[in-house]
């Protein structure tokens, strides 16, 4: 379908054993989807799957489809210019030692940093940020986790990718934080058209945001994983 | 930025206010003396340099040690100093004080007298023009060992020598081709050299050990390096019974059943002389000649040469040193 | 007497600039710029070829190859960067003393002023150090230093900066090795020994003078200049040279506690406090 994008027949095997077994998800573009089930349901490890993590998952199979394209699981480097993960621990996609600003700006530099190429920091910020009053020019370690989020959140948007995950963001924030993070999503979301699947476990914060499907993954008796 | 205003003018202030002469305005002479490194070899040559100054001339020399430590970018800034400072003459310790002396003075055009000491082939620096005549402002004594009398004394008084194993430091100026010289004049003696390399005194026994058993007699030549860990060398060769001879007169004392050397003082009492010609006598350097210290004395030590397994019925008393 | 010390602070500004990167923005324990000092001026110094710029690039290539083969030990090898370090250290002691062939060799004079050499050097190392720092590498080993796992999320090669940013930091060693030797006519083995606790003292004194958390340029000049003008200061006024070292190590640990002392100024702390 061209208005959705669509996760097919994703097989992943471990220590010989299946661990996802014909897994299928359909996204529908522009909306905030889901995905829930318990722990060690392998939520997390899904979702390294779609960002194309070569290194742990080498012998996955399946397809992904946007609209036009179909990318196999095993195409990481293809993956990973369309989708991108923002880390259950945000910090990992931040330099906090600078400033909101300039951590943007460091999402031109490409896979090989240019020695010549002198950095912008002109870069242009999305309206929407003018509601939630962050301090752009403050060293990131000294915002708030909410407002570190919403920085992690922007670096990933930043990429121009066509699908967002997002791995238990507001896992260590209070509600207020939590709530301006989804907030903030749901404003960029309908800004840029994006397609957004969520990890989370607060069914009561992430009821009101959610525009799109709930995904929930159980475990069988035999061990595999089954998405409904 | 203000701080650093603030800063450097703090220590500008203490530039001009602190004008600690280096030498008392009574003196006659000033002289510096440039050491490489914290060393009781060249702490005796130092104080071989002072001491006939002294006796000669007492209360008319001031003297200034200046110890780089190990480090050249500090002795760097010393000699950067000593250009600077009211200083008459430079004594300048070893093969690198001498040389960076040289050229920094060059460079800028000082005339100060170098004499410099326990250089070894100052010809091969570039550090003098000739050994009779340096033509620039160096002199001084050149660190010289008669091998091939030292090698002659060995094998007669220990005629069985099949194996030599010499421990030294590559890394010291001088030392490489000390070993060619070693190695031609036993060869021709039929005996077989072993070289043992160390660069740290604390890698002697580890090195050394592995050919201890093979050897007849270790060899240590004039060697900062291995003759600070000499003690090492000497509990080796006592419990393998090997003889061990050096070069360091000192060595005799620590353990050596033979020692063939020149005391360390001699240098600096050969250089002091040459330095009294400079300043006394209006001598310049380019006039005095490179010398050699005087001949080699040779010394054996009667309890270790039995431990160390050496027949001492060729010696004369004159040999012995208690 | 400015001229001198001016020579001096001259000789140290690439290596300097090259502990920066390495030392301040990357933090790493980059032990081989003490290698890499030694090897920029043994393999220049040798080289056949002694006229024009030549043997001032190769010490930049000599010093470059320390660092290639440090940051490969480490990036490639899996060797922790410390240990990658010591072993590069102890291989390139050993080549040193091959291309050397003996303990000390002696340098031809340069025809040309020493100073404006020197003057020449600084300047062009000082313009490309300034424009390195604003440039997405710069910027980069500034972010290793504060976030290593951050160029896996966002696909940037990693690889790449640590081994471009010691080559470049060994590379400047490499030059400043190079400018030592000319100036004092000779290389030998030793010339290396106390470099990485000049470099640490210079980084520090930098560090508490321009007192900011941003790469600047500014700090590793003030540094070495201080550095240079503490250690003449201390000649002048008589002190005993003999306690130079522990002087520095006092000095390093009474900086890095002032440093500390205001928790909301704190600069941010790392492994060697540079």
């Amino acid at each position: 379908m061209k208005d959705s994008i669509c996760v097919e027949n994703v097989h992943l095997f471990m220590n010989r054993a299946p661990f996802f077994q014909n897994v299928r998800l359909c996204m529908k573009k522009g909306c905030l989807h889901s995905l829930t089930g318990k722990n060690g349901s392998g939520k997390s490890t899904l979702l390294s799957i779609l960002k194309g993590d070569h290194t742990n998952f080498s012998n996955v199979q399946g397809v992904v489809s946007f609209a036009e394209h179909r990318i196999s699981l095993t195409m990481f480097k293809e993956l990973q210019k369309r989708i991108i993960l923002v880390p259950q621990k945000y910090d990992l996609f931040l330099a906090d030692q600078f400033s909101f600003r300039e951590n943007l700006s460091f999402m031109d530099f490409g896979t090989y940093p240019s020695p010549l190429k002198q950095m912008k920091t002109g870069v242009v910020l999305p309206k929407v940020l003018e509601r939630f009053d962050i301090d752009i020019d403050r060293p990131v370690r000294l915002l708030s986790g909410g407002q570190r989020q919403i920085l992690s959140l922007l670096m990933a948007i930043q990429k121009n990718p066509e699908l967002i995950l997002l791995d238990e963001p507001t896992a260590s924030l209070d509600p207020i934080n939590a709530k301006m993070v989804f907030e903030f999503l749901m404003a960029i979301i309908d800004e840029k058209n994006l397609t957004c699947l969520v990890v989370c476990h607060d069914e009561e914060l992430l009821q009101p945001f959610r525009t799109g499907s709930d995904f929930r993954i159980s475990v069988l008796k035999c061990g595999a994983r089954h998405v409904e | 930025m203000k701080k650093i205003i603030l800063i450097l003018c703090v220590f500008g202030v203490l530039f001009f206010t602190f004008k600690l002469s280096q030498s008392s305005p009574l003196k006659k002479f000033n002289i510096a003396i440039l050491t490489p490194t914290t060393h009781p070899s060249l702490e005796q040559i130092e104080r071989g340099f002072i001491d006939l100054i002294i006796k000669e001339y007492p209360n008319e020399y001031s003297f200034k040690t200046f110890n780089a430590l190990g480090n050249k970018t500090l002795m760097r800034t010393e000699i950067e100093e000593i250009g600077r400072g009211n200083y008459d003459l430079v004594f300048a310790i070893g093969a690198g004080a001498a040389q960076m002396s040289k050229e920094v003075f060059e460079k800028k055009q000082l005339m100060i007298p170098i004499v410099f000491s326990a250089v070894p082939k100052p010809l091969n620096l570039n550090l003098i023009a000739d050994e009779k005549s340096s033509q620039n402002t160096l002199t001084g004594v050149k660190e010289v060992t008669d091998f091939q009398r030292e090698l002659s004394i060995l094998s007669r008084i220990k005629p069985k020598v099949n194996t030599l194993t010499l421990v030294y430091d590559p890394t010291l100026h001088g030392l490489q081709e000390d070993r060619k010289e070693i190695e031609e004049i036993v060869a021709k003696m039929g005996i077989t050299l072993v070289c043992v390399e160390v660069f740290k005194s604390n890698e002697i026994l580890a090195k050394s050990s592995p050919f201890i058993e093979k050897t007849d007699v270790v060899l240590v030549i004039k060697d900062n390096t291995v003759v600070s860990g000499v003690d090492a060398l000497v509990k080796l060769c006592d419990r393998h019974h090997k003889l061990l001879m050096a070069s360091e007169l000192d060595s005799v004392d620590k353990g050596a059943a033979l020692v063939f050397g020149v005391s360390e003082t001699i240098y600096g009492s050969e250089a002091a002389k040459k330095a009294l010609l400079i300043l006394e006598n209006g001598v310049l350097p380019r006039d005095i000649p490179i010398t050699s210290p005087p001949p080699e004395e040779f010394y054996f030590r009667a309890d270790k040469a039995r431990l160390q397994a050496l027949g001492i019925e060729f010696f004369s008393k004159e040999d012995i040193r208690d | 007497m400015i001229e001198s010390l001016l020579h001096q602070i001259l000789l140290y500004v690439p290596l300097i600039l090259g502990a920066y990167f390495s030392l301040s923005l990357m933090k790493v324990p980059d032990l081989s710029l003490e290698s890499a000092y030694l090897f920029g001026a043994v393999f220049s110094a040798t080289f056949p070829c002694q006229q024009g710029v030549t043997p001032f690039l190769i010490a930049l290539l000599g010093g470059a190859v320390v660092g290639l083969t440090s940051s490969m030990l480490n990036k490639i090898g899996n060797i922790p960067f410390l240990l990658a370090a010591i072993l590069t250290n102890g291989l390139f002691h050993g080549i040193s003393q091959i291309l050397l062939g003996k303990a000390m060799f002696s340098l031809s004079a340069t025809t040309q002023s020493e100073f404006f050499i020197l003057c020449v050097v600084s300047i062009v190392v000082l313009l490309v150090g300034f424009f390195l720092l604003k440039s997405h590498l710069g910027y980069s080993l500034a972010i290793y230093g504060n976030n290593p796992h951050f160029f896996k999320q966002h696909a940037v090669s990693d690889r790449y900066v640590v081994i471009g940013g010691i080559v470049i930091a060994n590379s400047l060693a490499g030059l400043s090795g190079y400018l030592f030797c000319l100036s004092n006519g000779f290389v030998d083995l030793t010339i290396g020994f106390g470099i990485i606790l000049l470099c640490i003292t210079a980084l520090v004194l930098g560090r508490a003078i321009v007192r900011t958390n941003k790469q600047t340029i500014l700090c590793p000049i003030t540094g070495v200049c201080a550095y240079f003008v503490l250690q003449d200061f201390l000649v002048r006024t008589g002190f005993s040279l003999k306690y130079f070292n522990a002087f520095q190590a006092l000095l390093v640990l009474g900086t890095l506690i002032l440093l500390r002392k205001k928790q909301s100024q704190t600069l941010l702390a790392d492994h060697l406090g540079v």
